[in-house]
C-alpha cells in the first residue's frame, strides 16, 4: 500500500506552491492528500479536502469565516477542524507524514495541528518564521516536530523557493517512507519514564543506572517545564510501565509564575494511566527566576513574591534560584495531594529530610531545613490513606536514597504487571 | 553528483553523546552515504573513535587539548572547538567531499554545532536534531539567519531507547531523502532579482507587487520582516544577490532601537545603500511595537493593541517614538548611494490599522512623516497615498515607482 503525505496549506494564496510541492513527493512515489486550510477565499488549486470540509468540521461555516475580519476568532475553527481530520486520516492508515509551509499565520495554525499528532509520526514545518524570538518554542511546544527555516518567504516559485521546497520535500519522503507510524511500546524490557534536572542529577543517574540493571529501560525527561509536560503527553500515549518523578518542581513553578511551570496537568496523566509512580520534593526548594536582569528591572515574579529578600542561588546571569517560603511549601503540598489523589494506581513519595536538591543540602545556597519540615506534615494530610510517605534522614543526591526509590518502584512496577 | 558517492559531515560532543553519534553514523552509513563523524568535546579528551578526534578539531581552531583540558572557562573551550570545525568543515565543502551536515545534542553541544552550521551556504542541508529545541529562546539561537531543518527530540539525548532511535533514525532519513533528490542550485537571477520584506498585516500589496512584478519578468524573494528574515536578506543582498529591493516592513529598525521582538539588527536598512542599488521603502508595521507579552510593563498595558491570532499581539507606539524611529530611518537611508523611494499610505500602515481598528492613528502616523521630510536628503522622495496598505490603490502606486526605478537602473547596467 502506497505511503500518504498530508499537506496543509492556505490554497487561496498558495496555489502554485503547494501543487510544487505536491508534484515533488508524487515523483517519489508517495500518494498526497492535500488539505485547504485557507481562509482568505476560493483555491486556486483543487484540493482533497477542501476547507468547507475543514471549517464544518471545526463547528463553523466557511461562509461566515471568510466574511469574518478577525482571523483570531476563526482561526481555531479551522485549527480544531484539522486536527480532526488528520486524526481520522491517521486512524484510517491514511497519513504517514504531515508538512506545511509558510509564514506567521500558517506556522502557527499548522503546528497547532501537527501537535494533534502522536510521536513518531514525521512532522515538517517549513516556516520563514523558524527562527523568531518568542515564537519559535512554541510552535514546537512538546512535540517531535522539524522545523525548517526556509529564510525566504514561500511566496512565488524562484529558484531559491524551489530549492527549500525540493529539500523539504525530501525530508519528509525520506522520514515517511521507513515511518512506523506512532511509536509504540515495543522494547522488550519494561519503560521507565524519570524526570531530572542539574540540581538532582547524581540521584538521577544513580537511580537510572540501578533501575537499568534491573532490566528497565530508562527514559530521562528535562524537568524545564517543556520536557515534563512532554513527558505528561507520552505517559498518555501508553508507552511507560511506571514513573520515576525526581523533580515535580513544574507544579510549584506553576503555581507561582516560575520559569520551570510545567502547566496546570502536570503531575496528572500517570494517575489517570493508573501506572506506579514514585515522587519525591525536589524543585519544591526552589523557583527559578531568571535571568538576573529582572531583579533590576522590578519585574512583577521578583515584587509580587519579593524575591529579592530571599535567599539566591546565582550560577550565572540566567539560571537564577530563590528559596521557597514555608507557605508556597506548604500550598504545594496541598496540590500535590489533591493531584496524586486521583491516582489509579499505586503512589509513593519520599522526602530526603537533609536537602531536597543540591542547593538545598547542608552548606549549600539555599539550605533551609526549617521550611522544609513545614512540608511533610501538610502532605500527609492531603493524601489518602494509602499513599504512603516516607521521610529518608539522608540527602536526595545521597547513593542511598537513589536505592530506596529504585527499590520501591521495582516492586510496585512487579506487583502490578503480575495483576 | 550520484547519491551513493555524497558524504555527510556529523557533529557531536561525544563525551556526552558518543553512543548516539556512532548509532547515526551507522545509520547513515546503512543509506549507502558517506559519513564523517567530528568529535566537538570541550573537556580535553584525548582518545575519541571519531573520524576527526577533538585534538585535530581544537588545532584547527588555534587551541591544544591540554589547554583545553586545563581550561575551566567552557566558553571559550567551546568557541576555540566552533572554530576549528568552521575550518575543517569548510575544507571538506571545498574538496567537494561533504554534501550535507548533521548535528546531535543537548543545549551546548546545539550551540556549537548550530555555530559550524551558519557559516555554510544557503541551500546546503543542515539538520540538527536537539533535545533543547523547544526551550523558550534556543530555537531563534540555533536557527538564527540560516536554513537548518531543526528536529525536536522530546526525549533527552542520553542513552539508545527506542524512542531516541525512533527520532534519530526519522532525521537521517530526512537527511537521505534530501540528498536523494534533485536540488535547484539556488542562484537567482541576479540581473533581474528584487528582494521584498514583507509581514502577514501587508499580505495583499505584497501579493499585488509580486504578481506585477513577475508579469515584467523581476522574480521576486519574499522575507517575512520578523527580525531574523529581513536581517537574512540583508545579509543576501550584502552577497550581491539582489538588483533591487521593496521593503515594504522596515518596522526591524524601531524594534531594534526598543529591543522588541522584531529586532533586525544594528544594521538594517543599510546593505542596499551601501550596494547602490535602488530601494522603495513602506511603513508596515513601523508604527507598531511588539514586546513579548512576558516582558510587558505597566504602560504597555494601557497603550492600544490589536491582536492579530493567538501569538501576536501590536502595540501603537508613541509620538515621541515615532518621530524617534523616522529620524534613525532618515539618517539610514541618506548613506544610499543609490536611489531609494519612501510610500506611504495616509489611512494606516497595515491592516492591523486599518480604518476601524483600535490602532488607527492617520494624525499620529503624521508627526513619522513630517520627521522623516525634515531628516532626509533632498533627492529621496516622499510619496503619500491617501489609501490603506492593504486598499489596491496603494499597491498600483507603488508598482509603477518600482518599475520605472527598475528600468531605469537595468537600462543603466
Amino acid at each position: 500500500m502506497p505511503k500518504h503525505i498530508v499537506i496543509l496549506s492556505s490554497l487561496d494564496t498558495k496555489g502554485a506552491e503547494a501543487s510544487y510541492l505536491k508534484d515533488l513527493i508524487e515523483s517519489q512515489g508517495f500518494k498526497t492528500i492535500l488539505m485547504d486550510t485557507s481562509i482568505g477565499g476560493e483555491p486556486a488549486l483543487q484540493p482533497d479536502i477542501s476547507s468547507e470540509e475543514v471549517a464544518r468540521l471545526g463547528g463553523g461555516n466557511i461562509r461566515d469565516i471568510r466574511a469574518s475580519r478577525n482571523t483570531g476568532q476563526v482561526t481555531p475553527i479551522m485549527i480544531k477542524g484539522a486536527s480532526t481530520k488528520v486524526q481520522e486520516l491517521l486512524a484510517k492508515g491514511l497519513l504517514d507524514g504531515i508538512i506545511s509551509f509558510g509564514g506567521a499565520s500558517n506556522t502557527t495554525s499548522a503546528t497547532s495541528v501537527m501537535k494533534a499528532l502522536p510521536f513518531g509520526v514525521p512532522k515538517l514545518m517549513v516556516s520563514s518564521t523558524a527562527s523568531m524570538p518568542a515564537y519559535a518554542a512554541k510552535y514546537i511546544g512538546t512535540k517531535d516536530i522539524t522545523m525548517m527555516h526556509s529564510v525566504v518567504d514561500i511566496s512565488g516559485l524562484n529558484d531559491l523557493t524551489k530549492a527549500v521546497l525540493e529539500r523539504a520535500a525530501g525530508g519528509i519522503c525520506g522520514m515517511a517512507a521507513a515511518s512506523g507510524g506512532p511509536v509504540k511500546p515495543v522494547s522488550t524490557s519494561p519503560l521507565i519514564a524519570m524526570t531530572t534536572f542539574k540540581f538532582a542529577e547524581e540521584c538521577g543517574q544513580h537511580a537510572m543506572a540501578l533501575l537499568e540493571k534491573k532490566g528497565y529501560t530508562v527514559i530521562p525527561f528535562h524537568a524545564q517545564g517543556i520536557g515534563d509536560s512532554a513527558m505528561e503527553e507520552l505517559i498518555e500515549q501508553g508507552l511507560f510501565q511506571g514513573v520515576l518523578d525526581l523533580v515535580p518542581a513544574g507544579v510549584i513553578e506553576e503555581l507561582l509564575g516560575g520559569n520551570r511551570a510545567a502547566g496546570a496537568l502536570r503531575l496528572e496523566s500517570a494517575g489517570r494511566a493508573g501506572i506506579p509512580q514514585v515522587y519525591t520534593p525536589c524543585g519544591f526548594d526552589m523557583l527559578s527566576c531568571g535571568p538576573l536582569s529582572r531583579r533590576e528591572a522590578g519585574d512583577p515574579l521578583w515584587t509580587n513574591l519579593r524575591l529579592a529578600e530571599r535567599k539566591i542561588f546565582i550560577p550565572d546571569e540566567f539560571r537564577v534560584q530563590a528559596r521557597t517560603r514555608g507557605e508556597e511549601v506548604c500550598e504545594v503540598a496541598e496540590v500535590v495531594g489533591r493531584k496524586l489523589n486521583a491516582s489509579k494506581g499505586p503512589v509513593r513519595f519520599f522526602i530526603p529530610t537533609q536537602g531536597w536538591s543540591s542547593l538545598s543540602s547542608k552548606g549549600a545556597d539555599l539550605y533551609e531545613p526549617v521550611t522544609d519540615a513545614l512540608f511533610a506534615p501538610v502532605l500527609k494530610k492531603s493524601l489518602r490513606r494509602d499513599i504512603e510517605v516516607s521521610e529518608l534522614p539522608m540527602e536526595l543526591n545521597s547513593p542511598e536514597f537513589a536505592e530506596a526509590l529504585v527499590t520501591a518502584l521495582d516492586s510496585m512496577v512487579k506487583k502490578s504487571s503480575a495483576r | 553528483m550520484s547519491y551513493e558517492s555524497k558524504g555527510v559531515l556529523i557533529l557531536a560532543t561525544m563525551d556526552t553523546k558518543g553512543p548516539e553519534a556512532l548509532y547515526v553514523r551507522s545509520k547513515i552509513e546503512e543509506q549507502g552515504l558517506k559519513p564523517t563523524l567530528m568529535d566537538l568535546s570541550t573537556r580535553g579528551r584525548k582518545s575519541s573513535v571519531a573520524d576527526i578526534g577533538p585534538a585535530e578539531v581544537a588545532k584547527a581552531g588555534g587551541a591544544s587539548l591540554k589547554l583545553l583540558a586545563s581550561s575551566s572557562d567552557r566558553g571559550r573551550n567551546s568557541e576555540a572547538m566552533v572554530s576549528g570545525a568552521v575550518k575543517i568543515a569548510h575544507r571538506l565543502l571545498r574538496e567537494n567531499r561533504i554534501h550535507g551536515i548533521f548535528g546531535v545534542g543537548g543545549y551546548s553541544g546545539s550551540l556549537m554545532t548550530s555555530e559550524v552550521m551558519h557559516s555554510l551556504p544557503f541551500g546546503f542541508p543542515k539538520i540538527l536534531v536537539s533535545s533543547a529545541a523547544a526551550i523558550p529562546g534556543l530555537s531563534t539561537r540555533f536557527i538564527q539567519t540560516s536554513d537548518i531543518l531543526l528536529f525536536n527530540s522530546v526525549v533527552e539525548i542520553a542513552g539508545l531507547s527506542g524512542l531516541l532511535k525512533n527520532v534519530l533514525d526519522r532525521a537521517v532519513l530526512a537527511m537521505v531523502g534530501t540528498l536523494q533528490g534533485q536540488v535547484t542550485e539556488p542562484s537567482a537571477d541576479r540581473r533581474k532579482a528584487i528582494a521584498m520584506t514583507m509581514l502577514s498585516p501587508c499580505e495583499g500589496c505584497a501579493r499585488a507587487v509580486r504578481a506585477a512584478l513577475e508579469k515584467s519578468s523581476y522574480p521576486v524573494v519574499g522575507f517575512h520582516a520578523t527580525g531574523t528574515g529581513d536581517r537574512a536578506m540583508e545579509a543576501m543582498i550584502t552577497e550581491g544577490l539582489f538588483s533591487g529591493v521593496i521593503d515594504l516592513a522596515p518596522g526591524g529598525v524601531g524594534e531594534h532601537l526598543y529591543g522588541f521582538m522584531r529586532d533586525a539588527g544594528p544594521t538594517r536598512l543599510e546593505a542596499a545603500g551601501r550596494m547602490g542599488i535602488p530601494q522603495i521603502i513602506s511603513t508596515c508595521g513601523v508604527n507598531h511595537i511588539t514586546p513579548r507579552k512576558s516582558k510587558y510593563t505597566r504602560e504597555h498595558d494601557l497603550r492600544r493593541r490589536h491582536d492579530i491570532d493567538r501569538l501576536r499581539t501590536w502595540l501603537r507606539m508613541s509620538p515621541r517614538e515615532l518621530k524617534e524611529v523616522a529620524a534613525l530611518i532618515a539618517e539610514k537611508l541618506n548613506l544610499s548611494r543609490g536611489p531609494v523611494s519612501v510610500v506611504i499610505p495616509l489611512r494606516g500602515w497595515s491592516s492591523v490599522d486599518a480604518p476601524g481598528n483600535a490602532t488607527y492613528e492617520p494624525e499620529e502616523d503624521r508627526i513619522f512623516t513630517a520627521e522623516l521630510r525634515k531628516t532626509l536628503k533632498k533627492e529621496i522622495q516622499i510619496l503619500e497615498v491617501d489609501a490603506n496598505m492593504e486598499d489596491p490603490g496603494f499597491a498600483e502606486a507603488l508598482i509603477k515607482i518600482a518599475l520605472d526605478m527598475f528600468k531605469e537602473v537595468s537600462s543603466h547596467a
